[in-house]
């Protein structure tokens, strides 16, 4: 390849046509992200999506596109992008930042957008020091430099706008850096441990199981609610083993994981399991004879001297906000079957009434597990993000020059600045100056 | 509730402000500006109140938190934040005309409040994912930086109708277009800041309470869209010089795309999901 087209690539990919493109055609792709579920099972597709729809979508990768080829081809580009915007930016940015230009001459003169030439009659020794206060007034304190038979004085603020642009660029790269690390190094996964038990593995999201290196025993788990019904908090007590020893307990909580050696637990679901011991009051209308039948989850059970059977099949701790029950199937004679809730505060009613009376739940709490060694660089990159956005937006790099040819009783004064964004306010800034400077 | 009456008030005060703004507009008699203004001012202390009262409220009624937790007190911040903004914008620049163009937003803000029947006005106390010391802090700089782009669609729109009506008739009284583009900017760069403050808060906090910062559910998607389509925004204006109608035209695009990230995900596409549920 010759120096032309390497010359011609590298423009391609710092061209900002290239950046607003990509904006672009990310925020339209992703969108369609938004639209179709991502994810879900095949079944819940197959309820939206006709047959081929489902799969012409599922080819195009729709259903996990973020994860797709195509859509991390562009988050590569991007970088490629963002990679030739610094390379090319920053040397210039520096310069600017770093060059400081103490002098006026002809040269630096000419390519100045503001510039004023002015007369100030009077001892020069009182105009210096008028013209030192007014600037160090108006921007900063200046810098004197003497050459030859000319006085030159400096002043210059926001000088870290130059940067700003250079610095966003590499914090993004900084952040995709480390979601790439995050990503490679990392894992997601979930446990679910009944209480009372001790696991030392946990399921990965991508099927296979992983050794924790130490152990986890889930002591207790809670649920509290308010009056209304809406959950106030899931609570695990976890304990966490290493070599036989416990070296850690702590009440896991939303929004208080548990983050040993690297890697974080956070409460995520919970649930019951299976062959609890179930017993239940049943009795036929109001003044019926209860009787007791004992059951277990998934069991079909015969109501003793009846030809009524029950099959216990979900369990609700706060049914309707008014505490546990069971969902049960009733098979009677010559009805179809059919669906009860058997509360434990029943009330009596015509017909068959099921009443929960005694019943063990063992419950289990689900966790979400992830290693992240990439999460630092992506908040270190946040930062420096937050850092550059201030100085690209709301700083600017002001500058003003004024040169004086000290004669006898007079003094010619060229009075010149720049600015590099925000000309209308530096405009005025500069106006200002020169109005005090003729008063 | 007392807040929910004070903000029943605030929304006719804010209909009451741009009924006056809209009179400044067309008779261009400056005593009815100030009366626009000093009602919108009274709208705000009002709005103010009904926030405090209402988060006080909350811990009379043993479960207080701050009042940012359903859709009712998102819509009050969110007007609260659109007149804020306003008012610097105000105070530095003295357009008073752009109140006629930012406070119709604030008073549909609250008339979406009281006539939709999604919106319900109760205290609720926080669900578990909720109860964070990342609420506030995200919450208040998303809305902050929604209002700001709000002021900015606001503006642009000013910009449109003062070109189109080559700046005769009512719109002679605008500010030139320069002030417009240069307000239309500024309040988009405001905004850009805080939204992206917005977005980092959340991935804190996403970190925390799920241990991912970033899972492309739909809400996070779509805040950075809207950050996509500002980026485009800014970087148009600086490099390729894109100013006036252009730009302005953006910025309504950009401040469509935060309804949709506010609202419409929430509105909308859980309709599209209701499969999911």
């Amino acid at each position: 390849m010759n120096s032309d087209s390497i010359s011609k690539l590298i423009k391609f990919f710092s061209s900002l046509r290239l950046t607003v493109s990509l904006f672009i055609i990310l925020a339209i792709l992703s969108i369609a992200g938004t639209v179709i579920q991502q994810n879900a099972s095949v079944n819940e597709y197959l309820r939206v999506y006709s047959l081929t729809t489902y799969r012409v979508l599922n080819a195009l990768d729709l259903f996990d596109m973020y994860h797709s080829w195509w859509f991390i081809t562009l988050l590569v580009l991007l970088s490629i992008n963002l990679i030739a915007c610094f390379l090319k930016g920053f040397p210039r940015a520096w310069r600017a930042f770093s060059l400081q230009k103490r002098t006026l001459d002809e040269e630096l003169l000419k390519d100045l957008q503001f510039k004023e030439n002015l007369k100030i009659s009077g001892d020069p020794k009182v105009a210096r020091e008028k013209l030192s206060m007014l600037i160090g007034k108006n921007f900063r304190k200046p810098v004197v430099t003497q050459v030859n038979n000319s006085c030159h004085l400096s002043s210059e603020k926001g000088r870290g706008s130059r940067l700003g642009s250079s610095i966003i660029h590499l914090s993004i790269l900084i952040i995709l850096g480390g979601s790439l690390i995050g990503s490679r190094l990392g894992f997601e996964g979930w446990v679910r441990i009944v209480e009372g038990e001790t696991i030392d593995r946990i399921n990965l999201n991508s099927g296979v199981q992983r050794e924790l290196g130490f152990e986890l025993r889930c002591d207790d788990f809670e649920v509290s609610f308010y009056d209304s019904g809406k959950p106030k908090e899931f609570r695990s007590d976890i304990t966490v083993i290493e070599s036989g020893r416990e070296v850690l307990h702590k009440s896991l909580r939303v929004n208080h994981p548990l983050t040993y050696k690297g890697i974080g637990f956070y409460q995520s679901d919970y649930g019951n399991t299976g062959g609890q011991d179930l017993v239940f009051g049943v009795r036929e209308g109001m003044n019926g004879e209860e009787k007791i039948v004992e059951a277990t989850f998934g069991e079909m059970v015969i109501v003793p001297d009846s030809q009524v059977r029950i099959h216990p099949i979900r369990y609700d701790f706060n049914f309707q906000g008014k505490g546990p029950a069971v969902q049960i199937v009733v098979f009677a004679p010559d009805s179809p079957h059919r669906m009860v809730w058997a509360p434990v505060d029943c009330q009596d009613s015509e017909g068959l009434n099921f009443c929960l009376k005694d019943f063990k739940i063992v419950q289990f709490t689900g966790l979400r597990v992830a290693r992240d060694p990439g999460r630092w660089g992506v908040w270190a990159g946040c930062v420096l993000l937050m850092l550059g956005l201030m100085m690209a937006l709301f700083m600017s790099h002001q500058r003003v020059w004024v040169r004086i040819e000290e004669k006898e009783d007079e003094s010619m004064v060229t009075v010149a600045g720049s600015v590099n964004r925000n000309k209308e306010a530096f405009a005025d800034k500069f106006n200002q100056l020169l109005e005090e400077i003729r008063s | 509730m007392l807040s929910s009456q004070i903000i029943s008030i605030v929304t006719f005060i804010y209909l009451f402000s741009t009924v006056l703004y809209i009179g400044y507009l067309f008779f261009r008699n400056n005593t009815l500006g100030k009366v626009a203004f000093l009602t919108i001012l009274l709208g705000f202390i009002g709005n103010t109140a009904g926030i405090g009262l209402r988060w006080l409220e909350s811990y009379q009624m043993g479960v207080g938190h701050a009042p940012m937790s359903n859709l009712y007190e998102s819509l009050v911040l969110f007007s609260w934040a659109i007149v804020l903004i306003y008012l610097v914008v105000e105070l530095k620049y003295r357009a008073r005309v752009v109140g006629a163009f930012v406070s119709p937003f604030a008073f549909l803000t609250l008339a979406f409040l009281s006539l939709s029947p999604q919106v319900s006005d109760q205290i609720e106390p926080l669900i578990p994912a909720l109860q964070s010391n990342w609420l506030t802090s995200h919450v208040i700089t998303c809305f902050l930086g929604y209002a700001a782009f709000a002021v900015s669609c606001g503006v642009s729109i000013m910009y449109l109708v003062k070109l189109k009506k080559d700046g005769q008739g009512i719109t002679e009284f605008f500010p030139s277009l320069n002030i417009l583009d240069d307000l239309n900017y500024k309040a988009i760069a405001v905004g850009f800041v805080l939204l992206s403050i917005g977005i980092i808060t959340g991935a804190a906090w996403a970190d925390v309470a799920w241990g991912r910062y970033w899972g492309w559910d739909p809400k996070e998607t779509w805040s950075l869209i809207t950050w996509f389509v500002y980026a485009a925004f800014i970087h148009a204006r600086f490099t390729y010089g894109w100013r006036g109608k252009r730009a302005a035209i953006l910025s309504i695009v950009g401040f469509i795309a935060v309804l949709f990230t506010y609202l419409g995900v929430n509105l909308v596409l859980s309709g599209l999901h209701s499969y999911a549920n």
